[in-house]
């Protein structure tokens, strides 16, 4: 590539790297990019799997309990060392579990992720600490608009607002890439609906975001534009994409041909 | 307001943040230490002060608070805290730096009681060797509360409070088996060699080579599992 691309502002965490090339800079709109990456646990391994997402990229994740959705997430969350391929993140190669990495991820659940006696504003506060980009008036200003109060426990929260509170923390981190570990699972009809209309209005006022949506209900990717399938069966991986606003039926008839179909 | 215009000093307080969540789980342990101590306190103020008495019941509560990091842990699973902080860009240095602070702030109530109660309970101790006990109690408490911190950080819920509840039955069966063996000759002796300059130097650089055994053991796991705890239950 071209030295003139070198002049390019890098993001904060690959100042510090003489390893990057302008090729990477040239990549950045490529948020992840796993080659043959594998990772196993007794009994167990899932890859190699090949796989690239782009900004604003809507993946949904589907596969059978103990196929290797979460420990997919936990991989392209920064938390999971593989144990080969190679990963590049915003146009650098990585070793996980990756610092650097975690702070452009979000993880977005159902689930309150905090401290649990800490209020929703010291929570903010305290995350304000760890996350290089991190903008409180985007914090604050999704929660006023969501609705969520800032001042109760992360404890008295319901799982509506449990998921209100991780998008209005992905976008005060500014993260590029949403991973969603079946957001819905437990959740009544009217929360269920509740959520992913607040996740879909998330999304649609920030196209360039990235996301990963692990779910077992295909129903739950109503309304999220997916952009590609991604099947896992027994640490195996396919990916398609898809047509823009490719309907659930489609998406459903493209999961079961893959994870229906007999083991080669 | 974006993270440039927050100042060095919030940022370094909200950082310390990190470290009163790792103590805010022993919350619990550390009230009932306390109200141990208050009483103990009363009692001795109603039936007046002696030797024995003033340093064992103190020392004895001080010497639970180190316990409690690890304890704490088991907590920090099940409230899925530990799980968060996976989650946050912390280094795996951090973490176990942060776990380190800890341990070593439980330790020191009990260092301090140590130091105190030493020359209370065996006459005609120096200074220097009372200081010296209470330092060496703080290493060693503070060494093992982030061994069975680390320990437990590892273990599955449950199978670190039996791994601590094995480790706290055999030192006490040590204990035992020193008492039982101290007047045998041999032991004498050792007792006799320890008692020089050289036995101390032996004695000191082997306590210390097995508490940087241990300190380079917990931070090796702490660092590695602290950033990268997803739950219990490994889902795939």
């Amino acid at each position: 590539m071209t030295p003139t691309l070198s002049y390019v502002a890098l993001p904060v965490a690959s100042r510090e790297r003489p390893d990057v090339t302008p090729e990477d800079h040239l990549n950045s709109h490529q948020v992840v990019e796993l080659k043959d990456v594998t990772f196993s646990y007794p009994n167990f391994m899932l890859g190699p799997l090949t796989l690239t997402i782009h900004a604003g990229d809507r993946y949904a994740l589907v596969g059978r309990n103990g196929a290797g959705k979460t420990t997919l997430l936990g991989i392209l969350a920064g938390q999971r060392a593989t144990a080969e391929g190679r990963i590049v993140f915003k146009g650098i190669e990585r070793c996980f579990p990756d610092t650097a990495v975690k702070q452009h991820v979000a993880f977005v659940t159902s689930e309150v992720l905090g401290c649990p006696w800490m209020t929703v504003r010291a929570h903010f506060g305290f995350l304000a600490s760890f996350y290089e980009h991190w903008s409180m008036d985007n914090a604050n200003s999704l929660a006023q608009a969501m609705e969520l109060p800032l001042d109760k426990p992360l404890q008295a929260l319901s799982r509506g607002n449990a998921l209100k509170l991780a998008l209005c923390a992905a976008w005060g981190q500014q993260a590029d890439l949403l991973l969603l570990d079946e957001p819905t699972a437990g959740l009544d009809p009217l929360a269920r609906l509740e959520l992913l209309t607040q996740l879909s209005v998330y999304l649609e006022q920030r196209s360039h975001v990235a996301i990963v949506f692990a779910t077992h209900v295909l129903e739950d990717l109503e309304g999220l534009a997916v952009t590609h399938l991604l099947a896992l069966r027994e640490g195996r991986g396919r990916c398609e994409a898809l047509e823009r606003g490719a309907i659930v039926e489609d998406v459903r008839s493209k999961a079961r041909r893959f994870l229906m179909e007999p083991t080669p | 307001m974006t993270r440039a215009s927050v100042d060095p000093i919030r940022r370094t307080a909200l950082r310390a943040l990190f470290l009163v969540l790792l103590s805010r789980n022993r919350r619990v342990t550390m009230s009932v230490v306390t109200a141990i101590a208050v009483l103990m306190a009363l009692e001795l103020a109603r039936k007046g002060f002696n030797v024995a008495s003033l340093s064992a019941w103190p020392l004895g509560g001080a010497m639970m608070l180190p316990l409690a990091p690890a304890v704490g842990l088991v907590r920090e699973k099940a409230d899925g805290s530990l799980r968060f902080l996976a989650f946050l860009p912390i280094s795996g240095e951090e973490h176990a730096l942060a776990r380190a602070l800890v341990s070593i702030t439980m330790a020191a109530p009990a260092a301090v009681l140590l130091g105190f109660a030493f020359p209370l309970m065996v006459a005609g101790i120096s200074l220097r060797l009372s200081i010296a006990v209470g330092v060496g109690g703080w290493a060693t408490l503070a060494a093992t509360s982030l061994l069975m911190t680390a320990i437990q950080l590892r273990a599955p819920i449950g199978r670190g409070a039996v791994a601590a509840i094995y480790w706290i039955g055999g030192f006490l069966v040590l204990v035992r088996l020193v008492e039982a063996v101290r007047d045998e000759p041999a032991v004498l002796a050792v007792g006799r060699f320890l008692a020089t300059p050289a036995g101390l130097g032996v004695a000191s650089l082997t306590a210390g080579l097995i508490l940087a055994a241990m300190v380079g053991f917990a931070v090796r796991v702490i660092a590695i599992e602290g950033p990268r705890y997803q739950g219990e239950i490994a889902a795939a």
